[in-house]
């Protein structure tokens, strides 16, 4: 690997924001193309940060702070990555289903999905599973992922799923859901796609469905 | 019946595991107020409960009941807050008197949906915070308002909190506590609660979870200064404890290994667990800790802290702790309080499933000290017939 992309990929599992978008700028300088330093430099930065997460030797603390160098990063990169026609690895759509205020868990998974490569819109919290619909009815979304703290919320998982199935939207879309609360067998019982119990795992996962 | 047959009630059963003396049967008690305003809320409270108090229901199902209070209140000197409802003013008050600062339980409406802001003026600043309730928090019982933005939140912010912090009083409510310890009564345990440590308190209170780490790597001077601000005053807090007779008292820390992860917990955890332990050791406590959160990466680490009772452990499925882990690495403490997973009460687990992690548990317990309950609570769909089934079961069961 070349050494400008090697210090990227040091400077975003050290969370070192300020070291990661130096030398993102300098490899720009230097010629290395945009997919290069994305894939190379920042993503499989992003890719051995859930592999140390799923090991037990890092934690959230240090998922957030990596996040945010690689974010740094791909700030710079972007409009280098539309001119260059680099395209997403998939279309995400996350939220909280209604009635639960609970963010953390959808805020790391959207850190690390965005860390694999692929576009996130956040609804946010408190999502109707109207909400959810009308977003996967505007196209091009990929994958549905919810989030659930409480498992008084949790129904409201399958509710959206029965409403994609309604809007007959189900086949457009893949569903992920995950949360405290929330199991493999709760996903297989109401029809979901996959369960991810963490955020690194929810990246993993959402590769497997897209790829 | 003979003296030495009669049974013990639910407090004496309670007071024999903290005191290290063997009850005649598993204390198994926890709260039900999620499930009880819940289906209340809902309509759906079973006829046999229509017309029935909390506690009433607890003596029915013979779940014991727990409840919670603060022994101390905190006076906040040169502060005026301001709580604002949906826009509209609801409290204003120079010099507040508060117990629970900043989730101001009691204070921040809980019968409506909506926004609160609270304002903090001070002569060095003003902060503030807000937190949100939705309807659904109130139709399931969760009647929790949700903190949506923290009183810190920047770097600026962190010497109007510095001065809250140093012009506080400790104010004694101990006669208050007494009477509401008399309401609770023998059949429930009203449990001593203070307040966070000083890390729990910045991360879950003040600046917020991922801001906290986000703050910790960046200002870590700033960070740590305002840790040791709010050491020194919860240290004096718990010196002055001293004159409360409670036999124990709970932090409030909602510990979770995931967010305080090893490192995190080794560096600000422990040396405060094991400081204020000492002090309230001292004074002849017991001291125990809200840790409803998940354990799995902190588990080996817990015994280190001096604590006598990790209360409300939550294990597996609903965390990745399992309770035989916890209770292999924890043999010589601290005591579990809970570790019945709420999971088990819900209708997705078969009745023989339920039946048999029952049976299991009390196997795996035999008679080492336990006070069982349910992790985190016993919630609005949860099925309340099994919850009387785990208490005629632990009647049945002599130790």
């Amino acid at each position: 690997m070349n050494e400008i992309l090697k210090s990227i990929y040091a400077a975003v599992l050290t969370g070192d924001m300020t070291t990661t978008q130096e030398q993102v700028e300098e490899a720009i300088k230097i010629g290395l193309t945009p997919a290069d330093i994305l894939q190379e430099g920042l993503i499989s930065a992003m890719t051995e940060v859930g592999r140390r997460f799923e090991a037990g030797d890092y934690y959230v603390p240090e998922m957030l702070i990596a996040a945010r160098a690689m974010k740094g990063g791909l700030t710079i990169l972007k409009p280098l990555l539309a001119a260059s026609d680099v395209q997403p690895l998939g279309k995400i759509v996350l939220g909280t289903v209604k009635g639960d205020l609970h963010d953390i868990g959808k805020n790391l998974v959207s850190m690390m999905l965005e860390g694999a490569g692929f576009e996130i819109v956040d609804l946010g919290v408190d999502i109707p599973p109207d909400k959810f619909v009308e977003a996967i009815r505007s196209g091009g979304i990929d994958v549905l992922g919810m989030s659930a703290l409480l498992t008084t919320t949790m129904p409201l998982m399958k509710a959206t799923i029965d409403a994609l199935v309604d809007a007959q939207l189900r086949d457009q879309v893949k569903v992920i859901i995950g949360g405290a609360p929330v199991t493999q067998s709760y996903a297989d019982d109401i029809g979901a796609d996959g369960y991810a119990p963490d955020a690194s795992r929810a990246a993993s996962l959402t590769k497997s469905l897209v790829g | 019946m003979s003296a030495s047959n009669k049974k013990l009630t639910m407090r004496q059963r309670v007071l024999a595991v903290l005191q290290g003396r063997k009850p005649d049967r598993i204390p198994f008690i926890d709260r039900i107020d999620f499930w009880y305003k819940g289906r209340t809320q809902q309509g759906k409270l079973p006829a046999e409960f229509h017309g029935k108090t909390l506690p009433a229901v607890h003596q029915a199902i013979g779940m014991g009941h727990q409840d919670w209070d603060y022994p101390y209140a905190i006076k906040y000197r040169n502060v005026e807050i301001i709580l604002t409802f949906e826009g509209e003013r609801i409290f204003q008050e120079i010099d507040p008197e508060i117990t629970n600062f900043p989730t101001l339980w009691g204070w921040i409406p809980i019968d409506k949906a909506g926004v609160t802001t609270t304002e903090l003026i001070t002569p060095v600043g003003k902060l503030f915070f807000q937190h949100r309730l939705l309807e659904e928090s109130i139709s399931t019982g969760t009647t929790r308002p949700q903190m949506i933005s923290h009183p810190i939140k920047d770097l600026d912010d962190f010497k109007t909190y510095e001065y809250i912090i140093e012009h506080t009083e400790f104010v004694p409510r101990y006669d208050a506590f007494a009477h509401r310890e008399a309401e609770v009564g023998d059949h429930g345990y009203l449990v001593p609660i203070i307040e966070r440590i000083p890390f729990q308190h910045l991360l879950i209170d003040t600046i917020g979870e991922l801001e906290t780490f986000y703050m910790l790597h960046d200002n870590p001077k700033e960070f740590k200064r305002l840790l040791s601000v709010i050491d020194e005053q919860v240290t004096d807090k718990l010196k002055r404890l001293a004159d409360f007779s409670a036999p124990y008292v709970e932090f409030t820390d909602n510990l979770d290994g995931f967010m305080t992860n090893p490192l995190l917990f080794r560096e600000y955890v422990l040396p405060a667990f094991q400081c204020y332990c000492e002090i309230l050791h001292g004074q002849g406590k017991k001291v125990g800790d809200h840790t409803d959160g998940d354990l799995k990466a902190i588990v080996n680490l817990i015994p280190e802290t001096d604590l006598d009772v990790c209360e409300s452990f939550t294990p597996a499925p609903t965390t990745s702790c399992t309770f035989e882990e916890a209770w292999t690495l924890w043999k010589e403490g601290p005591l579990i309080w809970g570790g019945i997973a709420s999971y088990y009460l819900e209708e997705r687990v078969s009745e023989v499933e339920f039946r048999e992690h029952i049976e299991h548990l009390l196997q795996l317990i035999g008679d080492r000290p336990i006070i069982l309950g349910v992790g985190d609570a016993v919630m609005s769909n949860n099925d309340l017939d099994r919850v009387r089934y785990i208490a005629e079961r632990i009647e049945s069961h002599p130790i």
